[in-house]
Formats: C-alpha cells, sequence, structure tokens
C-alpha cells in the first residue's frame, strides 16, 4: 500500500496499479497457502553461508547482474529512460536483483553455473514479465488523463533512496535487533484487534456441530 | 524454603489436569483428558466441564441419530436403562439429556481476558519454533527472565501490583500474588489459572516434559509461566479466589442418562464385532491351516490398514498381519536431509537407539544433492528478498506473475499440478534410492542414544515381532509396510500420519526391521529360536501412502524373487483400486475414478478433507486375522495380529496390552473428545485456521492454542457427525486365564478398564469360544449367548457352520 503510494506520488499511477495487481496474487497465494507453512525446525542457525574464494570476481557479477536487471526493467517499461522521479523505481528493481543475485553467488555448495547464472535466468524474464504486465495495464488505461507523470528529482527524492538504503544495511546487519523497545513495540503494532481473539474455545461457535 | 516447595508440589499436582498438546509438526492423538484417567470415566468428565468447560458425552442430536439409524440396539438401551433404574420410554429419557453447557462466566471478562492477551502473545513470540525473523529477545533465559525484560516496555502490562516489579524469582512473584489467599486454595487457584489457555499450557506442558531442542534452546515450566499469569492478574486486579467445586448434583441425570445411551451404543458395536469374531473362532477350530501363502505383508495396527488389507487379501493368495506401526524398533531417525531427528515410536516408549540414513551411492547422492541444494538456496534467497523491506516491493513485483500462475494453476487443475510436481520429482532420486540406513552396532553416540544396533537387540526385535503376531509360516516375500499421509497446505497433516511413529512417517521403521530380518546371521539366530525360515523368504519394506492407497515397495529382490515381486506390484494396484474405491464413497465421491479422485484430494490445496483419517474407530481386535478375514469391518477397527496358541506363556498378549492397546486407547479418546465437544476439545473448522509459530493453530488471529483435532477429520458437515464417538472396544482371542495373567501385573492398563475408560472382551477358544467380558477388578462376566435369546434376528452365518461342504468334498 505505502509502495503503491509512493509510486503515484512519484507520478507512475500505471505503475500503481500494476502493483495493485501484481501484490495481490502474491498476498492471495500467501494466504491460501498457509496451512503449509508448519515445519519441523531444530534452534540452531543454519550453517554458516561459505564466502566464495574469488570474492572480487563475485562482487562483480553481482553488480552486473543488478544493473542488468535495471537496464532490461528500463528498456522495457521506458521507466527511468530520463532524469527524473522514475530512476528512483529502477533503483528498486537493481536493488533486489543485487541483493537476489548476492545471495546465490557466495554458495559454494552450487556448481558457478547455478550460482551466476540462475539469478539473471530467472530474474531478467521476471522483470520483462512485469514489463508486460505493467504495459497491459497502461494500455488499458489510455484515455484516462494522467497515466505518467514523472516528477523532477528532487532532495526528498534523494532522502527516500537514502532512507531505504539505510533500511537494507541495518536489517542485513541486524541492528535492529538490538532493541527491546523496537520489538515490544513492532510486536504491539501487529497485534489484530482483541475482539477477533479467541483466548476462550468454549466461545468458538462452528455453527452447531454437535 | 517451606512455602517455596509448598509451591512447587501445588503447580506439580495442579499440572496433572492439563493434557499435553504436542507441537502441530508432531502431533500426537493423546486423550485430552489423560490427567484424570485415574478417575472412573463419568466423574472425570465431570470434572473436566468444570474446569474446562468441555462436554463429555454426544449430544442429544448425536444419540438420537444413532437410534434412528439402529446403530443403538433397542434391547441393549432397555438393559442398561434398567441397571441404572430408569424405566421410562427411551425416547422420552432422551428428551432429559441436558445439551447445554454449563459454563460459568469466568469472573468479569475485559480484565482476565486482557491478561489472556497479553500471555497470547508472549506465550507465541517466546515458543516460537523458528518462524518468526526476529526472534523474542532473550528468550535464552528463559520465559520468565525473558518477560521481565520486555514487560517495561510493553503498554498493555499493567504498571500496578507484582507485575509492576517483577522478583528476579518466579517463585517469589507467585509468592507475592498469593499473599491474600490461604495456602488450601493454592492448588485450585493453580488448577483454574491452567486450565485458563488450556492449548498454550499443554503446550508448555509437553516441551517441558519432553526436553527437546527447542526447550533447551529456550527453556519454560508451567512455574515461570504462572508466576506471569499470576503477576499479570494481580497486576489488572481480578480476584483469584477459585469457584466453589463442581455444581449442585443436580445435573448428574443427565449425564448418568448420557453414559447409559453411550453405553448402550458401545453394546452394540461391540456385541456384532464379538458374535462375528466368536462364529469365526468356531469355524476357525475345524478348518484345516491354508497353505503357504505367496507374500505376507505386515501392516500397522491402524483402522486405515483394514480397508487395504481386506482387498490385498481378495486379489491373491496373500496374507496380511497387523502390528504395532514402528515395528518394535524404538528409533529416533534421521533421514539424509531432515533437518532434525524424529521420534519415531509412540510417546509411551522411550527412543532407545539413532538410525541414521547414510548414503552409500555418490553419483545418485550427487544428483540429488545438486537438486537439493538450488531448492534450498532458492527458497532462502526468496526469504532473504522478503525480509528486507529495500527488497521486498521489487520482489514481489517481479515475482507477482509466477504467483498469478501458481496460483491458478493449484485452483484450477490441482491433479495436474500434482503430476507435474511428480515428474520434478521424478527427476531427483529419492533418499532411499542412494541412502543405507546404519543398522549396524557403531560403538557410538549421538544425541545420548547408541547408534545402531546390537546382534543382540536385532535378534530380540525379530523374534518379538513373530512372537507377538504368532507367525509360524513364512512366505517367499514378506514386507513390512509402514504408512503416511500425502496431504497439501495443511497443518495437521502430521495427524494423518502414523499415530504409532509419534506422528512420523512408518516407512523408515519398515525398512529397519526388514534390514534386520534379511540379515544372514540373524536369520540364523531366529531359527535356533524355532522360526523355521525357508531359505527363499526374501524380507522387505514398504510404505503404504494411506490417502491414495499407493504402495510402494523399496528396494530389490534376487532375480529368483523378480517374477513374484511383479506380480505382488499388480496385485497391489489392483487393491489401490478396490480401496480407494470404498473410501472414495465414504468421502462422498464418485467411486468410479477413485485414483484419480484420492490423487487430487492429496495434491488439492483448497482440500479439507484430504482422507478419513482414523475417524470411525471404535474397535481394536487382538487375534489372527483368520477371525477378521472375512469381515468387512469398515475400516473402523485397529487390528493385531496375535494367536494365543503360539504364546503359552502369555508374554506376547502382555505386551500388546501394555503397549497398543493403550496408544489404541489414546487415539481412540482423541476422536472421542474432539467429536462430543470440539470446540474444547478438537480445533474447529479448518478453513479458519491461522498456523502459528510452527507450534499449533489458532482459529482466527490469534488467542489459545487449539488442541485437538479438526471438525473436518470428524464431521460430514457441521451437524452430521461422520466419527461416532464410542469409547475402544477390545476384542481378545485368547483363553480368559490367560488375558487375566497378562494384566494381573499391570496397574495401568487395569486402572482404565476398572475406570470405563475403554472396554475388553475375551473370546475363549478354550470354552467353546464363547465371549466373556471384563467386569472391574479382573473379574470377568460370560456375556449371554445372542442366537438364544433372539433366533429370529438376521444371522444367516449360524447356521451355515462345519457340516455340509466338507463331508461332500471326500468323495
Amino acid at each position: 500500500m505505502g509502495f503503491m503510494i509512493m509510486q503515484a506520488g512519484l507520478g507512475f499511477f500505471g505503475a500503481a496499479l500494476t502493483h495493485l495487481i501484481l501484490h495481490g496474487f502474491y498476498k492471495a497465494y500467501q494466504f491460501l497457502s498457509s496451512g503449509a507453512q508448519v515445519e519441523r525446525t531444530t534452534p540452531d542457525k543454519k550453517a554458516g553461508r561459505s564466502a566464495d574464494g574469488s570474492a572480487v570476481a563475485a562482487v562483480a557479477a553481482t553488480l552486473a547482474t543488478g544493473l542488468a536487471g535495471g537496464a532490461v526493467f528500463v528498456l522495457l517499461t521506458g521507466k527511468g529512460t530520463s532524469v527524473d522521479s522514475g530512476l528512483l523505481l529502477v533503483l528498486f528493481v537493481v536493488f533486489t536483483t543485487l541483493h537476489a543475485a548476492r545471495g546465490a553467488v557466495g554458495r559454494s555448495s552450487l556448481p558457478a553455473t547455478v550460482r551466476y547464472g540462475a539469478v539473471p535466468l530467472v530474474f531478467l524474464p521476471a522483470i520483462a514479465l512485469y514489463a508486460l504486465v505493467y504495459r497491459g495495464v497502461s494500455a488499458a488505461l489510455t484515455g484516462v488523463p494522467v497515466v505518467t507523470a514523472p516528477t523532477e528529482l528532487t532532495a526528498l527524492h534523494g532522502l527516500v533512496a537514502v532512507a531505504f538504503l539505510g533500511t537494507y544495511v541495518a536489517i542485513e546487519a541486524g541492528v535492529h535487533e538490538r532493541s527491546r523497545r523496537l520489538y515490544v513495540a513492532l510486536l504491539n503494532a501487529s497485534q489484530p484487534s482483541p475482539g477477533t481473539l479467541l483466548t476462550n474455545a468454549e466461545e468458538y461457535d462452528d455453527g452447531g456441530a454437535q | 524454603m517451606s512455602t517455596q516447595t509448598t509451591i512447587e508440589d501445588g503447580i506439580d499436582d495442579a499440572a496433572a489436569t492439563v493434557g499435553s498438546v504436542w507441537p502441530i509438526h508432531s502431533f500426537v492423538t493423546a486423550n485430552p483428558l489423560s490427567g484424570f484417567e485415574d478417575l472412573p470415566f463419568g466423574e472425570a468428565v465431570t470434572q473436566a466441564a468444570d474446569l474446562l468447560g468441555g462436554r463429555g458425552y454426544p449430544s442429544r442430536e448425536a444419540f438420537r441419530a444413532a437410534l434412528d439409524d439402529g446403530r443403538i440396539d433397542p434391547d441393549a438401551l432397555e438393559s442398561e436403562l434398567a441397571d441404572r433404574g430408569y424405566e421410562a420410554d427411551p425416547a422420552t429419557l432422551l428428551e432429559r439429556i441436558d445439551t447445554s453447557v454449563e459454563s460459568e462466566p469466568t469472573d468479569d471478562g475485559t480484565d482476565a481476558e486482557r491478561v489472556d492477551r497479553v500471555l497470547s502473545k508472549w506465550l507465541s513470540a517466546f515458543l516460537d519454533e523458528g518462524h518468526a525473523k526476529w526472534s523474542m529477545p532473550d528468550r535464552d533465559d528463559g520465559f520468565y527472565a525473558a518477560f521481565r525484560e520486555v514487560a517495561p516496555h510493553d503498554a498493555e502490562v499493567p504498571d500496578s501490583g507484582v507485575v509492576a516489579s517483577l522478583p528476579a524469582d518466579p517463585i517469589e512473584a507467585i509468592e507475592a500474588a498469593l499473599e491474600p489467599y490461604p495456602e488450601g486454595q493454592w492448588v485450585p487457584v493453580f488448577e483454574e489459572q491452567l486450565a485458563a489457555l488450556p492449548g498454550w499450557t499443554g503446550l508448555i506442558k509437553q516441551r517441558a516434559d519432553d526436553e527437546g531442542a527447542w526447550q533447551s534452546a529456550c527453556p519454560i515450566t508451567l512455574t515461570e509461566y504462572l508466576a506471569v499469569r499470576l503477576a499479570l492478574l494481580d497486576g489488572v486486579g481480578v480476584d483469584l479466589e477459585p469457584s466453589t467445586g463442581p455444581d449442585a448434583p443436580g445435573t448428574d441425570s443427565s449425564d448418568e442418562l448420557a453414559e447409559a445411551f453411550l453405553s448402550a451404543w458401545e453394546a452394540s458395536y461391540r456385541s456384532e464385532v464379538v458374535e462375528r469374531v466368536a462364529a469365526e473362532s468356531r469355524e476357525r477350530a475345524n478348518s484345516e491351516p491354508s497353505g503357504r501363502p505367496d507374500a505376507q505383508l505386515v501392516f500397522c495396527i491402524d483402522t486405515r490398514s483394514e480397508v487395504i488389507r481386506r482387498h490385498i487379501e481378495a486379489a491373491g493368495a496373500y496374507e496380511t498381519h497387523g502390528y504395532a506401526g514402528f515395528f518394535g524398533v524404538p528409533m529416533e531417525y534421521r533421514g539424509y536431509d531432515a533437518a532434525a531427528p524424529v521420534d519415531a515410536c509412540p510417546p509411551i516408549v522411550d527412543a532407545e537407539h539413532r538410525i541414521s540414513e547414510v548414503p552409500t551411492d555418490d553419483d545418485t547422492r550427487e544428483r540429488h544433492d545438486r537438486w537439493s541444494s538450488v531448492r534450498e538456496v532458492a527458497g532462502e534467497v526468496v526469504a532473504k528478498l522478503k525480509a528486507n523491506p529495500a527488497s521486498a516491493f521489487g520482489f514481489v513485483e517481479n515475482a507477482g506473475s509466477g504467483y498469478g500462475l501458481a496460483l491458478a494453476a493449484r485452483t484450477l487443475v490441482p491433479g495436474r499440478v500434482r503430476d507435474l510436481l511428480d515428474t520434478a520429482d521424478a527427476a531427483v532420486p529419492d533418499d532411499h534410492e542412494f541412502c543405507e540406513q546404519i543398522v549396524q552396532h557403531q560403538h557410538t553416540h549421538a544425541d545420548g542414544l547408541p547408534v545402531g544396533l546390537t546382534r543382540e537387540e536385532k535378534v530380540e526385535y525379530a523374534a518379538t515381532a513373530f512372537e507377538l503376531m504368532g507367525w509360524t509360516e513364512f512366505g517367499r516375500l514378506v514386507v513390512f509396510t509402514g504408512h503416511a499421509s500425502e496431504t497439501a497446505n495443511n497443518p495437521y497433516d502430521a495427524s494423518l500420519d502414523c499415530g504409532a511413529c509419534a506422528g512420523s512417517p512408518g516407512g523408515p521403521n519398515a525398512r529397519v526391521l526388514a534390514t534386520i530380518c534379511a540379515d544372514p546371521d540373524v536369520k540364523a539366530a531366529l531359527r535356533e529360536r524355532g522360526f523355521e525360515i525357508p531359505e527363499d523368504t526374501v524380507f522387505l519394506a514398504g510404505e503404504h501412502n494411506t490417502t491414495t492407497d499407493e504402495i510402494e515397495l523399496y528396494g530389490d529382490v534376487p532375480e529368483s524373487h523378480k517374477a513374484d515381486l511383479d506380480r505382488l506390484r499388480a496385485d497391489l494396484a489392483v487393491a489401490r483400486e478396490n480401496a480407494t474405491a470404498e473410501r472414495a464413497e465414504s468421502m462422498g465421491s464418485d467411486p468410479a475414478a477413485s485414483v484419480d479422485e484420492t490423487e487430487r484430494r492429496a495434491a488439492d490445496w483448497a482440500e479439507t478433507r484430504p482422507e478419513w483419517g482414523l475417524a470411525g474407530n471404535a474397535g481394536f481386535v487382538v487375534g489372527p486375522r483368520a477371525l477378521t478375514s472375512d469381515l468387512d469391518l469398515d475400516g473402523r477397527a485397529f487390528l493385531h495380529s496375535y494367536d494365543w496358541s503360539t504364546d503359552p506363556e502369555g508374554d506376547a498378549l502382555e505386551a500388546i496390552l501394555a503397549g497398543p492397546m493403550v496408544v489404541t486407547q489414546w487415539i481412540n479418546a482423541q476422536y472421542y473428545f474432539s467429536t462430543v465437544d470440539n470446540a474444547v476439545y478438537g480445533s474447529g473448522s479448518k478453513v479458519t485456521h491461522n498456523p502459528v509459530g510452527n507450534v499449533g493453530v489458532y482459529q482466527g488471529n490469534g488467542g489459545d492454542l487449539m488442541t485437538g483435532l479438526p471438525l473436518q477429520s470428524l464431521m460430514a458437515d457441521a451437524d452430521d457427525p461422520y466419527h461416532q464417538p464410542l469409547r475402544l472396544s477390545t476384542v481378545v482371542h485368547a483363553p480368559v486365564e490367560r488375558v487375566t495373567d497378562a494384566l494381573a501385573d499391570n496397574e495401568a492398563v487395569t486402572g482404565l478398564l476398572d475406570n470405563d475408560w475403554l472396554s475388553l472382551t475375551v473370546v475363549d477358544p478354550t470354552r467353546d469360544h464363547r465371549a466373556f467380558e471384563y467386569e472391574r477388578d479382573m473379574e470377568w462376566q460370560p456375556v449371554s449367548d445372542p442366537s438364544a435369546t433372539e433366533p429370529a434376528a438376521a444371522e444367516p452365518e449360524a447356521p451355515s457352520a462345519p457340516e455340509p461342504a466338507p463331508a461332500t468334498a471326500d468323495d
């Protein structure tokens, strides 16, 4: 929702609508498959990820993958072709691809072809598919007064980008986990309305069974 | 000091009333009222109703439906009612059964509810088993200490009373909160407070008792929980005064009537089974033993085995047997890919060995590893992307179309999706294709358990199996068949797996026993002990998929047995078709395309009833399969093979009554109580289940954990029960004296029998195959011969006894 508003704020109403649809698919799938979430686990953390020997090559490959993702996005959606607020959206795509590539490249358990090839192989077509949906939505919106109205870049845009970057780094480093206060505040913020909790099973009314 | 021990002992006493709740990934079908089993059934359900508010007997409507369908025999009902001094017409008496549950409103709702809310929030955070990205801080210090750290930041926690300044020691907190109350009230206070969120407290109890990995990483005890709870209650100013015991005795007649109806219902089911077993026993005594079977298949005693066994026997010269589904090997099992070892034996047994799966075929293993690490890394990358807000939005946009496609495919063509996944799965070799189990003794330990089995242990487990089942003859193929269910998107999938394996699949246990028996050393030792195992007997393992009735046979056989195995496979396919047809019909589907239908149910993410599980269970027959092989027991009976004539000392019988009978009683009690009160003892409708922290489900958004089986596993629809809530009727085929001896040393079992938690009937082959019912205190009551009192009843089998056929066949 917040992301959609941001997209609209940046002047990409078509992108906001596309997000609504795609996010809808994603959320629906998550809700409908919640029953499959239960698994048996052990408390110890997963084995540490072994870094690859050729660190430079890994970083280069990761960067290249991220930039390629951004390039495909720019090319196929037309967002970010000029220096305006669309660049911010490109930044998100670069970031996501970069993050994924970073996750895969460091895995020595995988053969090199998979490590370097899998993310581009999956992400570039996925971005293309996104572009297709985006074009479709934009086409469906022809006739609407404003579909795309990018704004000029301002300091505020820079601030948003920096904020996201900061959050990214903080979460990767696990800084947030140091604050109990933050934990409690977030946990409380995520609590549902008291009226929807069933603390006494007797009150569960299953429609007259037995 | 003394106060401390008083409090600790008081909590221990009170905790007995809490029924253990297992984490849902390892669901155990246990009696929710196990803490009351030392009381007579009637008293136990009354006390439990006072404490937990659950019904103890089926509803008036359930009894009426059973009467209308003829499932309650009017004569049996009349005699049960007369025994209790009721003379009136049953229909009139039925009206007097009270259907409402007298639930006393607990205090003034809002304050206590606020405490429940705060507690369920923190318990769900603390007890989370690896689901949360950011878990509760300080969990490794224990619940009380961790709560003490977060409480000051939580505005929901009141800032007055004991909770405002929690002492470091939980006992001191309890002492402070209990100060206004006399010591005599403490235990009732504990009981009442532990019963307030029975799902969570049951989970805590189980976790503390089990001392598993999560408990040692993040310890919690009922004492710590009570300390937090009492402190919070003190903080909001709730009066802890326990309510004044049971209600007026006025409601008792309603319960007494319900008990009469229930007993009559049980007696009606039981007499049918007993009569037929007795008749078969009579007939069998006069018949010649049949020839050597082509194959012998050993199944779990599970009621679901009964259906497939019947159809396998019909498909060829096969003999089937029932044995505990963990195949008598009390092991902790670690599969090749498993994140954690699992106890593959019933909770009444402690694991004594560690069996691990180790790769033996490197090429295949590499192929497997490549695929599984790709899948693993993909999963982790997705998790990583979703966990970071900077990449989550981009991920959702890029992956959204894929989710949309998957959404459509799984909803519209679930069967095709299963085929597709099967094909993908087939490309990846299964564990058992390249791994062997370490069965050989290793002289090492893993998690405190010896790895593998010594020669003596191996011989013992194999011999015990054949002794308990009373085997004297071995076919060319002997197959130990474990079982597992296949279900999609189902938090309750463990409840459909093997109850004897603590909610795990039984295949690994079957493999262990087959490996043991195939060991030439063990075979030699078995021959010494008098089991004549022919040279050409081959032992195999397999797994019965209870959802689709497919039986997968593991491993290979020597060239000489290829033809036998091929024929067995073909016959199993036929048996599968017939078994699924029977089961599809019971689920209201078309029996014609039953294999496809059951496969759809196994794969459909919208399916709330992949299979009926053990619903319907009501009986447990201990005796030779020949006694029941001609009967259609409708998937309602547990079957344990046993032959009294090969068990002169009664040791095998003793083991069966102490082990499998107790496990079946657990299962039966869980089904019973989940059916009679699905809200309190069950878990309500699956449609609104909400899994939490890998440990349980909520109904709706949160609150207490639901504890038992879901509605769809028990009821055809909301008003129409499928499972008939009856206490277990055990039927044993053996001389009465031997059963008495077998029971003599087992107080736990005689206690259950004396308290009417299950019934025991013996068909005595040495006394003209007459039936005797266990009364109490080791007394037996002969069952009146029904053919004498009501000759008009439909009993076609009675006259068709031995006489005519063999006489003519002779010449």
